[in-house]
C-alpha cells in the first residue's frame, strides 16, 4: 500500500483515537468524592473498576503517542519529497529519451538474429 | 405487462420534443445553417407552445462548470486552495518543506489535545475554541497530502518508465546471447559431421566404401539439417516470445 495512503489513514485513526479517549474518560470514569466524610451515595453504574480504569487509561495515552510517533516516521519516508516539480518533468523526459533508445537497440538486435539465418544457411 | 386497457400503452411516451423535427422545419434549419443566420421568430406549431428555429440544434456541452444531482462540478478539476474553504491556512504559501510543515502539525496537534483536556477540567464550558483549532489542524495536514498527489504520481510514472527500460534492455541482451550461442552450437556440429567424413575419405576407397561415403554424407546432412531446423525452431520460438512479451510491456 502506498505511503501517501498510509499517511491519511494514520491521521484518520490519530482523530479518531483522540474521541475515542476523552469518550472512555468521560463514559466510565467512578463518582470521586468531594469530601472525606461524605462518602459517594449514588455510583455510576456503567463505570469501570478504578485500578482497570487506570490501566485503560494509560494505555489509551501510550496508543496515542505511539500513533503520533508513526506518524512522524512515515512522514520521513515519504517518497522523493525532495525532487520539485521542474526537476521530475526534466527527469521524465530524460527517462522518455532512453526508453526510445532502449526500444531502438532490441529492434536492432531482432534484425541481427534475422540476418543470422542468412549465416546459418552458409554455415550448413 | 399492461397496466391500462388494451388501447393504452405499457411504456411512457417519448419526450413531446420529436413532433419540431417536421421535414418543413428540418429544411429550415439546412438553410438556415447554410446562411448562418437564425430566425428569432418562433415557430408556432399548435397545439405545442412555441419554440425557436435554433433550439433544434442541440446545445453546446458546458465548458466551465455543470451541475448534477445539485451539486457544482468543475469541468477542470483543481484542488481548491484552503481560503476557498473558508478554513485558516496554518503552513506559508508558496514553496514549502512538506516533511517539516508536516511535523510541526503533528506536535501542534498533540498540544492542542493537551491543552482540550486541561480546559475540560478547568473550565468546561471553553472547549470550543480548542476543538477548532483541532480540525483546523487536520484540515491543514489533509490538504498538505492532497498537494502531494500529482507529485507522487509523477513519481510512479518514472519507477514504471525505468523497469521498461531495465526489461527492454535485458531482453536485447538475452537475444544477443542465445543467437550467439545456437549460431556457434551449429559450427561446433558442423565441425564434428564433417570429421568422420574426411576420415572416411583418408580410407580404402573401395566400391563399398565409395556407396557408404555416399550414403553417410546424406545421412549426415539429414541430421545436420534436422539440428539446424531445431535450432532454428528454437530461435524463432525465443524471438516470438520476445515480441509478445514487448507487446505486452508496450
Amino acid at each position: 500500500m502506498d505511503r501517501l495512503t498510509q499517511l491519511q489513514d494514520a491521521i484518520d485513526a490519530m482523530a479518531r483515537m483522540l474521541t475515542n479517549s476523552l469518550f472512555y474518560v468521560h463514559e466510565k470514569s467512578t463518582m470521586a468524592e468531594l469530601n472525606n466524610q461524605i462518602s459517594i451515595a449514588q455510583p455510576k453504574i456503567q463505570a469501570d473498576p478504578p485500578e482497570e480504569f487506570n490501566q485503560n487509561m494509560h494505555e489509551l495515552a501510550t496508543d496515542l503517542v505511539k500513533k503520533a510517533k508513526e506518524i512522524d516516521a512515515l512522514i520521513e519516508v515519504l517518497p522523493g519529497i525532495k525532487n520539485s516539480e521542474e526537476d521530475q518533468i526534466r527527469i521524465l523526459e530524460e527517462l522518455e529519451e532512453e526508453n526510445k533508445k532502449a526500444n531502438e537497440d532490441y529492434q536492432a538486435a531482432v534484425n541481427e538474429m534475422a540476418d543470422e539465418q542468412s549465416v546459418k544457411e552458409q554455415v550448413k | 405487462m399492461a397496466e391500462q386497457q388494451a388501447t393504452g400503452s405499457a411504456w411512457p411516451d417519448p419526450p413531446y420534443l420529436y413532433k419540431r423535427y417536421t421535414k418543413e422545419n428540418l429544411e429550415r434549419l439546412q438553410q438556415a445553417k447554410k446562411t448562418g443566420e437564425f430566425p428569432e421568430i418562433p415557430i408556432s406549431q399548435p397545439p405545442e407552445p412555441d419554440f425557436l428555429l435554433a433550439s433544434l440544434e442541440p446545445p453546446q456541452p458546458p465548458s466551465d462548470a455543470y451541475t448534477i444531482f445539485d451539486q457544482r462540478w468543475q469541468v477542470h478539476e483543481q484542488l481548491q486552495p484552503l481560503s476557498e474553504l473558508g478554513v485558516k491556512q496554518l503552513f506559508p504559501s508558496g514553496q514549502i518543506d512538506r516533511i517539516q510543515e508536516l511535523k510541526k502539525l503533528n506536535r501542534t496537534l498533540i498540544t492542542q489535545y493537551l491543552d482540550l483536556l486541561d480546559i475540560l477540567v478547568k473550565d468546561p464550558e471553553q472547549y470550543g475554541d480548542r476543538i477548532e483549532n483541532i480540525s483546523t489542524i487536520f484540515i491543514n495536514m489533509h490538504h498538505i497530502l492532497n498537494e502531494y498527489r500529482p507529485h507522487q504520481a509523477r513519481e510512479t510514472l518514472r519507477l514504471l518508465m525505468e523497469n521498461q527500460i531495465a526489461k527492454k534492455k535485458q531482453l536485447a541482451a538475452d537475444l544477443r546471447r542465445k543467437s550467439k550461442e545456437t549460431l556457434e552450437m551449429l559450427q561446433k556440429f558442423g565441425v564434428e559431421t564433417t570429421k568422420p567424413l574426411l576420415e572416411m575419405d583418408k580410407k580404402d576407397s573401395s566400391d563399398m566404401d565409395i556407396v557408404d561415403i555416399k550414403e553417410e554424407p546424406g545421412e549426415t546432412k539429414d541430421i545436420v539439417m534436422e539440428e539446424t531446423d531445431k535450432k532454428e525452431s528454437e530461435a524463432e520460438q525465443l524471438h516470438q516470445n520476445l515480441i509478445s512479451t514487448v507487446d505486452n510491456i508496450v
